[in-house]
């Protein structure tokens, strides 16, 4: 039976895995920026890209300089070129987590019998296609930039916790452990709370010897040298860019936006009754995204952890728990995908746990083993199958050229120095992104009225817009002080249904007295 | 004994994860958007709708249709009852190829309400939607069945026939060319050759002839 050096193991796993969930991640990829479910904010953030701007908080300013990356590459539309690059990310999360189980695998320094690194092949494809990850993997966001980083981060802390272990030092696995965790933080701000993960990863045999400063510094180094991307929000805010939610340029509205102060009051508002409900309904996502089939390879890849990589065991466990009491507590139209990382974490373990059975397949019958070992692949690879057949065409975003439209027929119709009053993220995104990335219409202002409130926001449109922001526009609307050259259309967005497909959008004319 | 409860634990973890994905019900949906749901409050611009003191924009045109009679899904308005027509200009979602394609696009769309003020469905699908075609380039389409299907030779001016689709059901839809201006003042006149061609076409349906006596006689229009 042909089998993978051990040394390549990981790897093979992690490219097979993430080589065919981007297959299918690219066949379903949005076109643009797009209203479904997952990816309203697409719209902001590629507008942001496209302006050196600063979206909504926390700023995002990892995905922000990647996504300056890809605006520099010439062809195709720019909200495509990120969704491409957001579908790279997150099929290149499926590497260092095939990376990280094969180092946590219990026949660690055995060579891998092609069946069974198919069958992890599958367990992380299963991940990468849970429609969770799915939806998220095929549109403008951030959570697979975070997932990335994230996973990347816990492995380079397992090699240098490795190497330390047998005296090759390790530091520069720890700083790239560390600059991993801070990029990671500045496309997510939740992937810091991994950071005890990481310690217990890098630091738990050190404190026992009393060296763990010898990874400490350098994890901590790398830490804040990969939290520097943060610099980039005062810094792109202090070039007044049309998009600038916070404007970040001073120390306390810097604070604010990478706090994410405006969304605080999302934490823990709901009473003790909803949530419960609403942590038993999370719990209950790994088995709903991931299917049954993974549930007794977690057992027993649990009891392995236990067993040989307590330490990984910690971590991974602490990952999954602090997603799962972010998910609980924070409320908000995408608040289940936060918790992606305890999805990865079951994958994982499951991973470990086919391993483990595995290893003890070697000792048993040689047709058991056999039988055992063409079984397993195939029931995983013919469940990835049937999920993604089933799931696919209901994910897909390859139609949804909606939002475009809706955008560009407004913006092309719209009167000379119209002002569009929107409020809702459905209208607002698709219009700023059409708005400032074909370039034409700048005598066309798009006003929010959620953000009116904010001074940034009033000022911002003063400044670009020359419009009055010193009342609302109603109020000079209504006292005929507003002005004629700036007719007031207000954009309406009405779902009657789940679809993009069931949105109607109106654009309604208000006149002056 | 550490592996028992090692399997223990595990057994324990795998039944938790098992039950909970039998919870039986999703948590409700939470409505907030990315930018803050903050609105102004204090100031009529709490609602895009026009403030006090406003009156309803020039291209907003109401057609009366008295003493008409329009058999709706089988449910007739009874006698004498007014029907007021209301041409909006608008962008509308319409049903396209494919199960999650849609195509929006500059409309007047036209609604009916009672004698009552209350909404009158002519249109199960999509209401009775009308959009002025640019004699050039203009594309029109017309509600057959659940299907958009192109109006041939379709020209400005020309009365468009208005195809009644099912009894009570009109609809015409005419995809304008991207650089069609919206203003208002075209609006209202697009919007009033709009409402008339629904009155023509009732008045031309020999299904409904004899419900409509003389509405197109007593038909009168009454710009905002």
């Amino acid at each position: 039976m042909p089998r993978v050096a051990d040394r390549f193991a990981g790897a093979a796993v992690g490219l097979s895995a993430a080589a065919g969930v981007l297959v299918a991640y690219l066949l379903t990829l949005a076109p643009g920026v797009v209203w479904a479910g997952a990816g309203i904010d697409s719209g902001d953030l590629a507008a942001a890209v496209a302006v050196g701007g600063v979206p909504h908080p926390t700023g995002y300013p990892t995905v922000m300089l990647l996504g300056l990356a890809v605006r520099a590459i010439p062809p195709g539309d720019l909200a495509l070129r990120l969704n491409v690059l957001t579908a790279l990310a997150a099929a290149g999360s499926l590497i260092p987590l095939g990376l990280l189980a094969a180092r946590i695998r219990p026949s660690t320094g055995a060579s891998l019998a092609v069946p069974e690194a198919v069958a992890a092949a599958a367990v992380l494809a299963l991940y990468g296609l849970a429609p969770l990850v799915w939806s998220n993997a095929i549109v403008t966001e951030v959570y697979a930039f975070a997932s990335l980083f994230l996973w990347s981060a816990l492995y380079a802390a397992g090699r240098a916790s490795a190497a330390a272990a047998t005296g090759k030092g390790g530091a520069r696995w720890a700083i790239a452990a560390g600059v991993l965790l801070g990029l990671g933080t500045g496309a997510h701000v939740t992937v810091m709370l991994s950071a005890p993960a990481l310690a217990v990863v890098l630091l738990s045999d050190g404190l026992r010897q009393r060296t763990a400063w010898r990874l400490a510094a350098p994890a901590a180094a790398g830490l804040v040298a990969g939290c520097t991307v943060f610099v980039y929000l005062p810094i792109a805010a202090s070039f007044d860019p049309p998009i600038n939610w916070g404007a970040p340029n001073t120390l306390e509205r810097f604070w604010s936006v990478v706090s994410g102060e405006v969304y605080r009051s999302r934490l823990g508002g709901s009473d003790a009754g909803a949530t419960v409900g609403k942590a038993a309904w999370l719990l209950g996502e790994p088995v709903r995204q991931l299917t049954w089939v993974l549930l007794p390879l977690l057992a027993v890849g649990g009891v392995s952890l236990t067993r040989r990589h307590r330490r990984t065991l910690l971590a991974t466990g602490w990952i999954a728990v602090s997603a799962l009491g972010v998910g609980t507590i924070y409320t908000s139209r995408d608040d289940e995908v936060l918790i992606l990382p305890a999805l990865a974490v079951v994958a994982v373990w499951s991973v470990v746990g086919m391993d483990e059975i595995a290893r003890l397949l070697m000792a048993g019958r040689s047709g058991i083993r056999r039988f055992v070992a063409v079984t397993l692949p195939t029931l995983l690879i013919a469940t990835l199958v049937i999920r993604a057949t089933e799931f696919g065409p209901n994910i897909s975003m390859r139609d949804a050229t909606h939002a475009g439209a809706f955008a560009q027929a407004v913006l092309v119709q719209a009167e000379p120095g119209a002002v569009l009053l929107t409020e809702d993220d459905r209208a607002t995104f698709p219009l700023w992104y059409a708005r400032f990335t074909r370039g034409g219409r700048t005598n066309v202002t798009i006003l929010d009225l959620r953000l009116w409130r904010f001074t940034w926001y009033r000022q911002l449109l003063g400044r670009h817009a020359g419009i009055p922001t010193d009342v609302s526009p109603a109020t000079l609307l209504a006292s005929g002080e507003w002005p004629a050259e700036r007719p007031l259309w207000a954009v309406d967005i009405e779902a009657t249904g789940t679809l993009s497909a069931d949105v109607l959008a109106t654009l309604r004319p208000l006149s002056p007295p | 004994m550490t592996r028992r409860l090692t399997a223990g634990a595990a057994g324990a973890l795998v039944v938790l994860l098992a039950v909970m994905a039998l919870w039986p019900s999703a948590p409700p949906a939470a409505r907030a958007q990315t930018a803050p749901d903050v609105r102004l409050r204090e100031t009529a611009a709490a609602s895009t709708e026009p403030p006090a003191g406003t009156r309803p924009a020039p291209a907003l045109v109401t057609l009366r249709l008295s003493s008409a009679r329009l058999d709706e899904d089988g449910r007739a308005l009874p006698d004498g009852a007014d029907l007021t027509l209301l041409a909006q200009p608008t962008y509308v979602a319409l049903p396209g190829v494919g199960p999650n394609l849609l195509r929006i696009s500059p409309a007047i769309t036209i609604t009916a309400r009672d004698a009552g003020g209350r909404d009158v469905d002519l249109s199960p699908a999509a209401g009775l939607t009308f959009m002025q075609p640019k004699p050039e380039a203009a594309r029109v389409y017309r509600l057959d069945g659940d299907a958009w299907r192109p109006v041939q030779a379709a020209t400005f001016g020309q009365a468009l026939v208005v195809v009644s689709v099912n009894p009570g059901t009109y609809a015409v839809f005419a995809q304008l060319p991207p650089d069609w201006p919206l203003r208002n003042d075209l609006l209202s006149a697009v919007a009033l050759n709009a409402a008339r061609l629904v009155v023509d076409d009732l008045a031309t349906q020999p299904s409904l002839v004899d419900k409509l006596d003389d509405c197109a006689a007593k038909t009168r229009t009454r710009p905002l």
